[in-house]
């Protein structure tokens, strides 16, 4: 059977990977509160801000956290179904890392309005939604812009509906245009390409809205103590999907390496290349890796983490591996031995994660290059945050297609320079 | 859609891109543009039987038509001459057809997008 997703079975077979894999993590909720709890969380979860760093297993709960993400991936899947979407890498790490952000910000209240900013601007264009689902997808970066305006700002009802819900299409009618031209400033090496946009924009909003007296505050809900809950049920989950590829691919692990032989740059479908079962297996090692890394450096799997967890295992369904991800983590982590932070503080945490969006730079241009990345990326995520106030939750990407522009033209002539010697 | 002709434009210079790097120091491409469709030819000279390397290029390019990653990602064809993005320039095409002449010294990769 061709696995590729160009089939209908194929297609069929992905689509009930997705949906299984999240019904999991709603039925998952329910392991850890009663059903009360988990709807008075969920309640807590919707009312919030969200603007980072807001964990939801803080705010509502484990239970609730678990049913959030489970049920917001669950309607994105439903979606891709009713517009009849090809699911193939691209599509996992849409889904993941929705599934992921709604454990630290993303929502059953307000994604919807970004994702139907998407739809005007499709309607507006005359042309199939289905063509800019991936803008609406990842662009829910920006959903605390909805819920920040609801609930954070101190003003009428009938002011702040309209205007949350105004602002939130807005911003998804203005996304799918801004994610083409913002991809030739990185040139595909920053693999959250709408996380750099919704950072350009979230900054021209922030800068708007402190023109009318709004002062962007910090925040830390950061939850603790669930390691031990929840690094098995991870790793279990994530060794589950290896096992899952490995039969798939006839119990054969020749697709896996094929796997690690691309430099990852954005556009590398593992799905489409190489087929389910590799691709499959490659989420797996990634997602294992992920949390064998967290524990290893005294982290916390909560929210926030998950979320990092979740986009690297997406994202091994596009474009990233063990190979070209471990020189980004070195970099990250050799600035917490030479820099004033400590690789288990909560952003640097993130930045470990999230940072691996600089993946490619390392598979196109080798492990030094991988680590001046991930070294310079470690300290630029800390200060970019301030420009969007955190807005916009793909803080990461924003940062890494900050470092790509600026490193990938140098490493470039430098090796023009020397093939010219 | 729009940008409908940067689009063919950024097909033809991946295409261009990708011949280079295989050798070629004499490219021609064309493009003809009918109500329905766009038809485009690039050939390239190569230095030696490359035939072995055109399996990745029809492969890539033989792609189903993706018009939902297309409109996130089609201003990367094109873009840089280190790294090729034939798999998109195959998910931008309806048709693709590769021949290659050892013996000629010739590589013609032949692309319709209809509109």
């Amino acid at each position: 059977m061709d696995d590729s997703g160009t089939t209908p079975a194929g297609n069929r077979l992905h689509y009930g990977i997705l949906v299984s894999t999240f019904l999991s993590l709603v039925l998952a909720g329910f392991l850890f509160d009663t059903p009360s709890d988990i709807v008075k969380g969920l309640l807590k979860i919707v009312t919030d801000p969200d603007y980072l760093i807001t964990d939801y297993m803080g705010i509502g709960g484990v239970g609730a956290a678990f049913v959030n993400s489970g049920l917001v991936s669950l309607l994105c899947i439903a979606l891709l179904g009713f517009l009849k979407v090809q699911v193939t890498g691209i599509t996992f790490a849409a889904i993941w890392t929705v599934a992921g952000f709604s454990f630290f910000g993303k929502n059953l209240l307000n994604v919807w309005f970004i994702i139907a900013g998407v739809r005007v601007y499709a309607f507006y264009r005359k042309e199939p939604f289905s063509r800019f689902i991936y803008s609406a997808l990842f662009g829910t970066a920006l959903a605390p812009l909805v819920t920040q305006i609801l609930f954070g700002f101190n003003v009428s009802p009938a002011l702040k509906i309209p205007l949350a819900a105004l602002a939130g299409i807005s911003v998804g009618f203005i996304l799918p245009p801004l994610g083409v031209a913002m991809m030739r400033f990185h040139q595909g090496f920053n693999l959250y390409n709408i996380g750099f946009v919704s950072g350009l924009v979230g900054s021209l909003v922030l800068s708007i809205f402190q023109s009318y007296g709004f002062l962007p505050q910090s925040r830390l809900v950061w939850s603790k103590g669930h390691n031990a809950a929840l690094a098995p049920l991870f790793f279990a989950f994530f060794l589950a999907l290896f096992a899952l590829g490995y039969f798939l691919e006839g119990r054969k692990i020749s697709g896996l390496a094929a796997v690690m032989r691309y430099p990852g740059r954005i556009v590398t479908d593992f799905i489409l290349l190489e087929g389910i079962g590799p691709t499959l297996m490659n989420m797996g090692l990634g997602g294992m890796g992920s949390i064998l890394y967290l524990l290893a450096i005294r982290g916390d799997i909560n929210g926030p983490t998950l979320a990092g967890v979740f986009t690297v295992v997406g994202f091994s369904a596009f474009g990233k591996h063990l190979r070209n991800m471990a020189p980004i983590l070195a970099g990250v982590v050799l600035g917490g031995v030479t820099k004033v932070w400590g690789l288990s503080d909560p952003p640097i945490q993130l930045a470990a994660l999230f940072g691996t969006t600089l993946a490619p730079v390392a598979g196109e241009f080798g492990i030094f290059w991988g680590i001046a990345a991930g070294f310079l990326h470690s300290s630029l995520v800390l200060n970019v945050g301030a420009l969007h106030g955190g807005f916009n939750l793909y803080n990461n990407g924003f940062s890494g297609g900050i470092v790509a522009a600026v490193l990938v033209p140098v490493i470039e002539a430098i090796r023009t320079g020397r093939e010219k010697t | 859609m729009i940008h409908e002709h940067e689009r063919v434009v950024r097909m033809v210079a991946e295409l261009q891109n990708v011949l280079f790097s295989m050798g070629a120091n004499e490219i021609r491409s064309e493009i003809l543009e009918t109500p329905d469709a766009f038809h485009v030819s690039v050939r390239g000279n190569s230095r030696g039987n490359i035939c072995r390397q055109v399996e990745k290029l029809r492969k890539l390019l033989s792609l189903a038509r993706r018009a939902d990653m297309e409109e996130e990602l089609w201003s990367l064809a094109g873009s840089v001459d280190f790294d090729t993005e034939l798999s998109l320039v195959g998910m931008m095409s309806d048709r693709a057809e590769v021949r290659c002449d050892g013996d000629a010294g010739v590589v013609e990769v032949e692309l319709v997008r209809k509109k």
